[in-house]
């Protein structure tokens, strides 16, 4: 018969030390874990006990603000100097950036992997023998309101935007928005956010935006509609589909595409650059805008 | 004084002995698979595991770490009676949000157009992909970014040899004459809508080209020249363009390699005045019409009149086509 006894001791441990790789752990914090996964009460010299068995294998456990956190990974990556100097570089690239929340959330990243460096790479920030890797040019960030606009987007509720529109003279356009996220384009910071009244997603340089103003209710982001194209050609053999985008059909010499993400302006610009290989098919607004676009650019040459 | 090891075992160190051999054997078949014996082995050779040896400890510690989430499989003739320990949850790990920031990170390296920092970036994420929490989010830090076409060898070589501007022959699918071979000297690269591109003269069409480097299939040095070959020396026709850029389009404008910013007035409509030198109208064409309304060219007329008769076509298209 099939042997399928376990020590419970040791499973416990295992436990312990599973959940440590996952976050910081004070000890009533893993008694807790363990009465609840196991269904029995424990007393804290247990923990106690199974803390003593992980650093009596090596395994490098810390404690900082009287929570246990696991130091080193058990198993290291084979990550190189020029890993490390890459990593020093996206450091000191973050720091330069102010949207707390993306911050943040690579400083953790970026701890995670730390703890999987061989040791002997990780000395060489110690001794300061590497540098962070410099680009060919320097990667500047513009983002002074981002810590609002974040905060925008955390709330969730609407916005009214009024935004520089070159378009127009730099007169203000005034958009009635639902804020998604802020994402870095070339170093400045951009809105990307529901157009509920357009039914798209839009994109605005945060440095353009001239006024906002957070309404009280709670908005609800609706699903955009597709913008469908066809390209032809080699054209239609060659392209590579965008972030979010569909082939919906393909025939002999075209290809038919949904895109739904793109900033609908950006993405009529975008498809100009395939000359007359391309064309607009839905809806029917984008098909005349991207002739009222064309016939814009015409009347700057009359 | 006792020894650090010694303290470390002495009897009154309060341990989990189970705990302790299930971490004893977890840390074994980390290094390598082992058979029960060889595990009872180094059981015997362990001053806490010695005096406890018997093979059911065996099954009962493998099934505790399968139980705790370890994949090891059973020993049969296939893998020379070992256990094989095939993968552990005790590896530190990505949330999703650290995902989705690293590749909103890389996401916003690629719009700075620096192909270097972005081989790099991806050589890092690949590494670091293995602590990604399932195979989903692994693929994404693998695969999700303009380069995953590419083949890093013909990458590579193509560099050095735009460096030193050699010959080489090119296997290139091309989309309309699928595979073909020509001779092609490669001059620069350059990272474009998320694409990369090689620059360089073709022998074949007689032209300063730019070639898909996805598309490329294989580069080989061309080192056997015929007599007129060796002295060829291809001058590249360039059309010197004057253009204006305002709006969206001069807030995210960066310099390529044959354009310069000539003039940068920040109270002005246009903030930006470009001068680029035009080897490939194709390309060069396809960047200001991406410009839109925000794009004014100064000088040529003939760059002007060019610019005009795309637009007259692709408008015909418009009018000409109905879905």
């Amino acid at each position: 018969m099939k042997n399928t006894k376990i020590s419970n001791a040791g499973y416990r441990v295992l436990e312990i030390l599973k959940e440590l790789t996952k976050r910081p752990l004070s000890p009533d914090e893993m008694l807790r874990y363990l009465e609840l996964s196991t269904n029995y009460l424990y007393r804290k010299e247990l923990v106690l006990k199974y803390l003593n068995t992980l650093k009596l294998l090596n395994i490098d456990i810390d404690k900082i603000d009287g929570k246990y956190f696991i130091k080193r990974s058990i198993e290291s990556i084979d990550f190189d100097k020029k890993d490390l100097s890459l990593m020093l570089f996206i450091r000191k690239y973050i720091d330069t950036i102010g949207h707390e929340g993306f911050k943040n959330n690579i400083e953790e990243s970026l701890q995670i992997i730390e703890r999987c460096f061989p040791k002997q790479i990780l000395d060489c920030v110690r001794t300061n023998t590497i540098k962070p890797y410099v680009p060919k040019k320097s990667l500047s960030v513009k983002d002074e309101n981002v810590k609002k606009f974040e905060k925008y987007c955390n709330d969730g509720l609407g916005l009214e935007l009024k935004y520089k529109n070159y378009q127009l003279n730099n007169k203000n356009n005034l958009y009635k928005i639902v804020p998604l996220k802020v994402v870095y384009k070339k170093g400045k910071s951009v809105l990307i956010a529901y157009d509920p009244k357009d039914n798209d997603y839009k994109e605005f340089v945060l440095e353009n935006i001239t006024d906002v103003k957070q309404n009280p209710q709670k908005q609800i982001k609706g699903s955009p509609s597709s913008v469908l194209f066809k390209l032809k050609g080699r054209l239609a053999k060659s392209y590579m589909l965008k972030n979010g985008e569909i082939l919906l059909e393909t025939g002999d010499d075209f290809i038919v595409i949904s895109n739904k993400n793109e900033d609908r302006e950006l993405l009529i610009r975008r498809l100009l650059r395939y000359y007359d290989k391309c064309e607009i098919l839905y809806p029917k607004i984008c098909r005349e805008r991207i002739i009222e676009l064309i016939n814009e650019m015409e009347a700057m040459y009359a | 004084m006792k020894p650090e090891r010694e303290k470390r075992l002495a009897p009154d160190n309060n341990i989990s002995k189970t705990g302790y051999r299930a971490l004893f054997v977890l840390f074994k078949l980390m290094e390598l698979p082992r058979t029960r014996d060889e595990i009872l082995e180094l059981f015997s050779k362990d001053p806490i595991l010695k005096d406890d040896i018997s093979k059911d400890t065996v099954t009962i510690t493998i099934n505790t770490l399968k139980k705790a989430g370890c994949l090891i499989s059973r020993p049969s003739q296939r893998t020379l009676n070992r256990y094989v320990l095939k993968s552990h949850p005790f590896n530190l790990q990505f949330s999703l949000s650290n995902i989705e920031a690293l590749q909103s990170l890389r996401e916003s390296i690629v719009t700075f157009q620096d192909l270097y920092l972005l081989i790099y970036l991806n050589n890092f994420y690949i590494k670091a992909a293995s602590l990604a929490p399932d195979e989903e989010t692994k693929n994404l830090l693998i695969y999700k970014h303009p380069l995953a076409e590419i083949n890093y060898d013909i990458l590579n070589e193509l560099v050095i040899y735009a460096r030193i501007k050699k010959p080489v022959n090119i296997c290139y699918d091309s989309p309309e004459n699928k595979k073909e071979n020509f001779d092609f000297i490669p001059e620069y690269l350059t990272f474009e809508s998320e694409k990369l591109y090689v620059w360089g003269y073709s022998k074949k069409y007689n032209e300063f080209a730019y070639l898909r480097v996805d598309r490329i299939k294989s580069v080989n040095l061309i080192t056997v020249y015929s007599a007129s070959e060796k002295n060829i020396e291809f001058k590249k026709t360039v059309e010197t363009v004057l253009y204006k850029l305002k709006g969206y389009s001069a807030l995210m404008y960066s310099e390529n390699k044959e354009e310069t910013v000539k003039y940068e007035d920040k109270n002005s409509e246009y903030t930006l005045t470009i001068s680029a030198e035009v080897s490939n109208k194709f390309n060069f064409f396809q960047r200001i019409l991406s410009y839109g309304t925000d794009c004014l060219i100064i000088s040529p007329e003939s760059a002007k009149a060019e610019l005009k008769e795309h637009l007259k076509n692709i408008k015909a298209g418009y009018e000409n086509e109905k879905y």
